[in-house]
């Protein structure tokens, strides 16, 4: 009876014991992740998190194309029966349209001539024909639904940190925003719709310029008007030639409301109903930095 | 061998979360699989294994975002611990409790996420009602099934303090 009382107590020490060492583990587990976390935190840009990043990048984007490519195969399987269905008619219909292509690029061709030639006269800056690349979407989450998206285009591809991304939705082409960070395979696109984004606009017809702005959901704000300004429902807005990143007489959206000016304030602002909704753009076009799309 | 699993079940819930939210939202939201994982390696792993899982969740999903580096990895950290904390004194055996606890700690990682953008950027970062309330909802629906898998891992479920 009493030497089993003392295995009993020497067993309790023995668990006591391995409890602690467990408490501590947690502990030191909490303590070593927390300040780690905190350190990502404190230094955004630096070497620290750098690394962090592309030791990622480099171990989850392979199994992300990777499920990228499947599921587009997968979805790709119905519709590709479907197309091949369609492919003798439209190649028809195609045949017709192809000779009107010809005589409407004829035309185009005669236009941006005629319009260079205008420019020159006037001292203008030549207008820059876009060229880029088309990427598809291939990482939205919803977390961050209206910040941001990565596509399947990167350092590869000629994609560089600061390119403008536009996108074509319901026929219309627009700004969809701008890269902010590339990895070999793919980059990571900020759209205009995050709070960190603005670009320089001005207002069609009228010609008042603003400064276009992301607010974290669907809706952009249009800051700086002019107190004069009074620009209608619906009324479109353009990137202004002003900006420096973004090529100009791109459209941002459309004006949904004009806020009534407050007395404190100089300047009025709007909400903006984007030309591209972000949330649903499954294809971006990446245009190459305009220094190197200007015609030679 | 057990890390090794972990690495592999960490690299498919990664995989899995990226197609859930890319492809199968629903009115902008979709189960976040990587913190239900969390949960489920948080208590059925020992501290180590736990608050390391949690960690690497967090960063993929820090990576994956444009905002604060560093804010989901300190949130789900945290989850971590206190999960370690009470999984010693409550039961999360069965699949409503281990449901109950995902949906606390969503509603948890979302609150501190929110208070961590107000501390380093001055904005409390808010995802709208749709998403606060649907993303826990799917993401407690989804972790009785990541307890399952987490459970083939064999881990070592540590002593009870």
């Amino acid at each position: 009876m009493v030497s089993g009382f003392r295995l009993s107590g020497a067993s309790r020490v023995l668990s006591r014991g391995l409890m602690n060492k467990e408490k501590r583990l947690a502990n030191l587990a909490l303590l070593i992740f927390a300040t780690l976390s905190l350190l990502f935190l404190v230094l955004p840009t630096g070497p620290v998190v750098g690394g962090a990043r592309a030791i990622l990048s480099f171990a989850t984007y392979p199994f992300i194309n990777t499920g990228e490519n499947i599921s587009e195969a997968a979805y790709g399987i119905p519709a590709g029966v479907v197309s091949l269905l369609k492919t003798e008619q439209e190649n028809r219909r195609l045949r017709g349209a192809e000779k009107e292509d010809a005589l409407l690029r004829a035309q185009l061709e005669a236009a941006l001539a005629e319009n260079r030639r205008l420019a020159a006269l006037a001292a203008l800056a030549p207008v820059p024909r876009w060229k880029g690349i088309w990427a598809g979407v291939i990482e939205r989450d919803p977390a961050h639904w209206n910040s941001s998206i990565t596509i399947n285009r990167g350092l590869r591809d000629g994609v560089a940190p600061h390119d403008p991304v536009i996108g074509v939705q319901n026929g219309k082409t627009g700004l969809v925003g701008k890269i902010i960070e590339v990895s070999r395979e793919t980059s990571k696109v900020l759209l205009m719709t995050d709070d960190m984004f603005s670009v320089t606009c001005y207002v069609q017809g009228r010609g008042w310029d603003a400064l276009a702005e992301g607010q974290g959901r669907e809706l952009l704000r249009l800051n700086y008007l002019p107190t004069e300004a009074q620009p209608e429902a619906g009324a479109e807005v353009f990137t202004s030639p002003a900006s420096v990143v973004y090529p100009p007489g791109l459209s941002i959206g459309a004006v949904l409301r004009v806020h009534s000016r407050e007395n404190f304030m100089t300047f009025i602002s709007a909400d903006l109903v984007p030309t591209i909704r972000p949330g649903a753009v499954k294809e971006v076009y990446v245009l190459k930095k305009a220094a190197e799309a200007r015609p030679k | 061998m057990t890390a090794l699993r972990l690495v592999v079940f960490y690299l498919a819930c990664v995989t899995a979360h990226w197609w859930v939210g890319t492809h199968l939202s629903i009115a902008g939201a979709s189960p976040s699989l990587l913190l239900a994982a969390s949960v489920a390696v948080a208590t059925l792993g020992g501290p180590l294994t736990g608050h390391s899982f949690a960690f690497f969740c967090g960063l993929y999903l820090d990576f994956m975002s444009a905002g604060l580096f560093g804010g989901y990895s300190l949130a789900f950290t945290v989850c971590a611990y206190i999960i370690w904390f009470f999984k010693w004194r409550m039961d999360f055996a069965g699949a409503a409790a281990q449901m109950a606890l995902a949906l606390a700690l969503t509603v948890l990682v979302g609150l501190e996420y929110g208070v961590i953008g107000l501390v380093f950027t001055g904005k409390l970062i808010w995802r709208g009602w749709a998403y606060s309330i649907l993303m826990p909802l799917f993401t407690a629906i989804v972790t009785p099934f990541l307890f399952i898998a987490a459970g083939m891992l064999s881990l070592d479920g540590g002593k009870r303090p």
